[in-house]
């Protein structure tokens, strides 16, 4: 069904908070990428670089206007909160690496993890959300699926050149932003409100647009683990990775 | 008896003299969730709070087939071989035809994996190779990587452990009846071949009858009479021996139709035939073999994934991939389906004879067994009786 700018489409009160919830998500963590890749700009020190990193924080604020745009033309309330609590801690662990130089450790962050989450996440909500908003899903779907391809890309021939210490970085920002995003995609809230779903959190509510979040969590670890398999990293190693994730 | 774990040290410290062969991969599956849940736990270690089998079922079959640990199993020549298992995530409670399409690409991923880790050789163990009936030309990478169902040396364990029981319980095995359930697949019929001159009446049993008669003419060189039917009550109650070797996700008969003092063998895959204590038939699980020169696992998962009740025990068809890379013979040694012979058995046992991978000794859900099939020995029935 096609949703129009008055009228969003026939969708229960319950509906309509849920893809809320969905879409302030969407354009927090967006916004998250804008401002890590502008933290960038800073530290590099090769002006082509410093364009990259700005062309790709420009391409996150994109995405994140189209998210917020959308829910505005749907009638939906879209928050957006830089300091939600999950979000917050993740900012806070690019930042540590940003500010120490290690743009390897940054670039895991950003275009591995985030990427992989974002990727997965948003083509099971293409799938199922209706008209535009699913064709918005899918087009940034496909957009981020570029960022991680050439991240991998990058991250595999880190890996041939230095395999011990790829793996012990991976591991080390693994542990530091990985837990955040499992604890936020975990089945019931681990460290409580995460500050975007408004009055309770909406993954109970998830069945009522056709997603459950065991589905998302799967897809995204799924996601993730093929990732770290196509850069080269041990598959029993970056297992025991996950078994450590909380849940 | 020397436990082989103890033996393992010496034997490493003789290996390490002595280069490593081929690399193998053992590719299989857990057959429980709580099986599933407790590697898990041993993967997230102490520190970590305890996950739920809930939640391993939640998360699990998202896994992508990966490489769980590294193996290194020693032979008692004093040589050694590496390799690698790799879990294809089977989900346990979905190994039914209705998933095997989707099993069969995990399968898939789960070889390409094998490959990726340079393996020479790979068994296929539990429903890995039932699923695809021994097609290993269906497999991706089968011209770089040799796979095996390890069928023939599961095969060997079983038929070495019906002729090992029958003399414990003092029964000649020529005058014993052996029901074969699931007579036609390929672990049944290669039992069928290697037992028909050996036992007194052979009694077999399977769903489809087409092939049923066939393998009964195939049989008819034996003098051993032979009986077919697609119904498995029909012969229970008659059966000295049963071999279920039909790897089914529950069993399909009921053990209270079985005779009382008949040997029990659960040959399939899951182990899944329950013994029901005494009275009653001795159940033991069948086609696993024991690698007396030891088995190294990194990370030690060797108690979680073979939680047995002796040391180092490994089901048959693993072991005929590490047994082949011990000998450097990267081929195809079990493949298709029907096709094992007594011939190969006799081979492939002495390989395993020769690299110390003994046959295991008779255990079921309970714990080790021997002692209750040397108690049907007719003499050990009358002095009970008369206790």
């Amino acid at each position: 069904m096609e949703a129009t700018a008055n009228q969003p489409w026939e969708a229960n009160e319950e509906a309509q908070r849920v893809w809320g919830s969905i879409l302030s998500q969407s354009a927090t963590g967006e916004l998250i990428g804008m401002m890590n890749f502008a933290s960038l700009v800073d530290l590099y020190e090769d002006a082509e670089d410093k364009i990259d990193a700005l062309e790709h924080a420009a391409i996150e604020k994109g995405h994140a206007r189209s998210f917020q745009r959308l829910g505005k033309e749907m009638g939906l309330g879209v928050t957006v909160n830089l300091n939600a609590p999950y979000w917050k801690r993740i900012r806070t662990a690019f930042v540590k690496n940003a500010r120490r130089g290690d743009f390897t450790a940054c670039l895991i962050i950003q275009e591995l993890m985030l990427e992989s989450f974002a990727v997965s996440m948003y083509g099971a909500v293409a799938r199922v959300a209706p008209g535009r908003l699913g064709k918005a899903y899918k087009a940034i779907a496909a957009e981020e699926t570029d960022h991680l391809e050439h991240a991998i890309g990058l991250l595999r021939d880190m890996f041939d050149r230095d395999p011990s210490g790829l793996q012990g970085t991976i591991a080390s920002v693994h542990e530091d932003v990985m837990s955040v995003l499992a604890e936020m995609v975990a089945r019931k809230d681990i460290r409580g409100d995460c500050e975007l779903c408004g009055k309770t959190c909406i993954k109970p509510s998830l069945p009522e647009v056709s997603l459950d979040i065991v589905h998302l969590r799967g897809g995204a670890l799924n996601l993730y683990l093929k990732s770290l398999d196509r850069i080269g990293l041990p598959g029993e190693e970056t297992l025991q990775w996950i078994a450590r994730l909380p849940v | 008896m020397d436990r082989p774990a103890a033996r393992m040290s010496s034997t490493a410290l003789a290996a390490a003299r002595r280069p490593a062969k081929g690399r193998f991969a053992l590719i299989g599956h857990l057959d429980s969730w709580e099986k599933t849940a407790a590697v898990v736990q041993s993967l997230r270690g102490g520190a970590q709070h305890p996950i739920s089998v809930r939640d391993v079922r939640e998360i699990v079959p998202f896994l992508p087939p990966r490489t769980v640990c590294r193996v290194t199993v020693f032979s008692r020549d004093g040589s050694c071989a590496h390799g690698v298992y790799v879990d294809a995530f089977l989900s346990p409670d979905r190994l039914d035809e209705g998933s095997a399409r989707k099993n069969i690409q995990r399968i898939r991923d789960a070889a390409s994996c094998a490959r990726r880790e340079g393996a020479s050789v790979a068994a296929l163990g539990g429903f890995s190779s039932i699923v695809l009936e021994g097609k290993v030309d269906r497999l991706p990478n089968h011209d770089e990587v040799a796979f095996t169902t390890g069928n023939t040396l599961t095969v060997a364990y079983i038929v070495r452990a019906i002729e090992q029981a029958s003399a414990l319980a003092g029964r000649p095995l020529r005058s014993q009846r052996i029901l074969i359930l699931g007579a036609t697949g390929d672990v049944g019929s290669g039992c069928a071949r290697y037992l028909a001159p050996r036992a007194g009446r052979l009694l077999l049993c399977a769903r489809n009858l087409h092939r049923l008669r066939s393998l009964q003419r195939s049989l008819a060189v034996s003098a051993t009479p032979v009986a077919i039917s697609t119904d498995s009550e029909e012969f229970l109650p008659e059966a000295d021996f049963v071999v279920a070797a039909a790897s089914l996700s529950s069993p399909r008969f009921s053990l209270r139709s079985v005779r009382p003092d008949a040997i029990v063998c659960d040959a399939g895959y899951p182990k899944n035939i329950l013994s029901h204590g005494t009275p009653g038939p001795v159940v033991f699980f069948g086609g696993m073999g024991q690698v007396l020169g030891g088995l190294r696992l990194e990370p030690d998962l060797i108690s979680v994934l073979a939680p047995h009740p002796a040391p180092d025990i490994v089901q048959g068809c693993l072991l005929e991939g590490m047994l082949l890379a011990l000998e450097g013979r990267f081929e195809s040694y079990s493949r298709g389906r029907g096709n094992i012979s007594p011939g190969q058995v006799d081979e492939v046992w002495a390989l395993a004879e020769k690299h110390g991978f003994a046959l295991a000794p008779f255990f079921n859900d309970e714990g080790l067994c021997s002692g209750r099939i040397a108690a049907l020995r007719p003499l050990d029935r009358h002095v009970s009786r008369k206790g």
